[in-house]
């Protein structure tokens, strides 16, 4: 029996393609000071700091995750230049700039393999989803039905979601309009837990600090296949 | 005379009754002249009382009557007012009885139901000082509202691993989709 080295190859040998991708992550952070007042008599302080903490951590993440910047639009040092949106393939081009038409969900549809449709789902600004329910048949009917989320469907059952991180509806040439397919295998990200800091009173401003605070890192997995952008 | 005040009265007398009735016993004569007119007193303060709500009684019915019918007349007076309109070439449908005639009917009301009516009361306003406000004690919500901003839900969709350090973390991938079996190798 010959034993082969991971590097060696015995002429006949159909090995898989493998590769790793490094989750480095970034420190993000917010913060917010409240007065020795407030803290006396605001009720539900707990409550309040989480829900602002989860708030936040949501919609850093979404910016985060699409395009690998903060909330603020700064680049993440250590995060996948570009994000998902950057590392997903080519869905092809909208027939008319400006415009998402049925044709053009259609090419982005089926630009992704049909293993990576099953459970994919659309993903585009706002913008693009309240123009595409403002689509309409011959005889004044909604083009695209609802979902029982109350999402659009687009193509073949896939609805789609709002990501507020992807570029609005536009007629510049090059920019992502729509995206499809599984997010999941195109990109995994870590989380350590979301933190909430009080720190030690400013006595001479009669504040107290709290620092929200979590790590993040990303990495890119299959997105060139799993998930494909339809450009303007 | 309130019938409560009539009826304390009575209890009066009947509490005279027993004490005369106790001094007979005791054949007391100038106690029980004392009492006697006591009590021929307390009567006719009561027969007089009762004479006096039986006539009030009695002349109820007409004084609410006569207010309603007050009331009635108030309200005949509309359809001769849309009719006016009509012939003005004024659609009824927008009719608004007048603010002098509204308040004539409101008075009527109020005449007939008078003393069966609340009693006029003022509602503090609890956000002026002036009209009572100041003494208006407040309350907060249990909790805060939150104002809403949409974010979409693209982070339970990415592949999530949660970590206790945050350090980074390597993601092995294989793809192997371009393999498969052969006739021979």
């Amino acid at each position: 029996m010959l034993l082969l080295g991971e590097t060696s190859d015995s002429g006949n040998s159909v090995d898989p393609i493998l590769f790793s991708n490094l989750a480095n992550t970034d420190a993000l952070v917010s913060v917010l000071d409240f007065s020795f007042q407030f803290g006396d008599d605001v009720f539900n302080l707990d409550t309040l700091l989480n829900t602002i903490a989860a708030s936040r951590t949501g919609r850093t993440l979404e910016q985060a995750i699409t395009n690998g910047k903060d909330f603020a639009g700064t680049v993440l040092t250590n995060a996948p230049t570009g994000g998902l949106i950057a590392a997903a393939g080519n869905g092809g081009t909208v027939a008319t700039a400006g415009a998402v038409s049925y044709a053009d969900a259609v090419k982005l549809f089926s630009s992704v393999d049909p293993a990576y449709r099953a459970d994919g789902h659309f993903f585009a600004h706002q913008t693009v989803n309240d123009y595409l329910a403002a689509q309409v048949t011959t005889t004044g009917r909604p083009l695209y039905k609802t979902s029982d989320a109350g999402n659009l469907i687009l193509v073949q059952g896939k609805e789609l979601l709002i990501n507020q991180a992807m570029p609005a509806l536009t007629s510049t040439a090059g920019v992502a309009q729509v995206a499809f397919g599984r997010a999941d295998k195109a990109i995994a990200y870590t989380l350590r837990d979301v933190r909430v800091q009080i720190l030690e009173p400013n006595v001479q401003q009669l504040t107290k600090r709290v620092v929200f605070s979590v790590r993040f890192g990303a990495g890119i997995l299959d997105a060139a296949n799993a998930v494909k952008v339809l450009k303007s | 005379m309130a019938p409560q005040a009539v009826e304390q009265k009575k209890l009066e007398i009947q509490k005279n009754l027993r004490t005369v009735s106790t001094l007979l016993t005791q054949k007391s004569t100038p106690a029980i002249e004392a009492q006697i007119a006591k009590l021929n007193a307390n009567t006719a303060d009561l027969e007089s009382d009762v004479r006096m709500l039986l006539e009030i009684e009695s002349q109820l019915p007409n004084v609410v009557e006569t207010q309603i019918a007050d009331v009635k007349r108030s309200v005949n007076l509309l359809p001769e007012i849309q009719a006016q309109l009509i012939r003005n070439n004024h659609s009824t449908t927008h009719y608004t009885p007048n603010t002098d005639r509204r308040a004539a009917i409101n008075q009527a009301f109020n005449r007939a139901w008078n003393g069966k009516m609340t009693p006029e009361q003022r509602d503090l306003v609890s956000g002026i000082d002036t009209a009572g406000g100041a003494v208006v004690p407040q309350e907060f919500f249990g909790s805060f509202v939150e104002a809403l901003k949409f974010y979409g839900p693209i982070a339970s969709k990415a592949l999530l691993r949660d970590t206790s350090t945050g350090r980074s973390t390597k993601v092995p991938v294989v793809n192997d989709t371009g393999n498969g079996f052969a006739v021979a190798w």
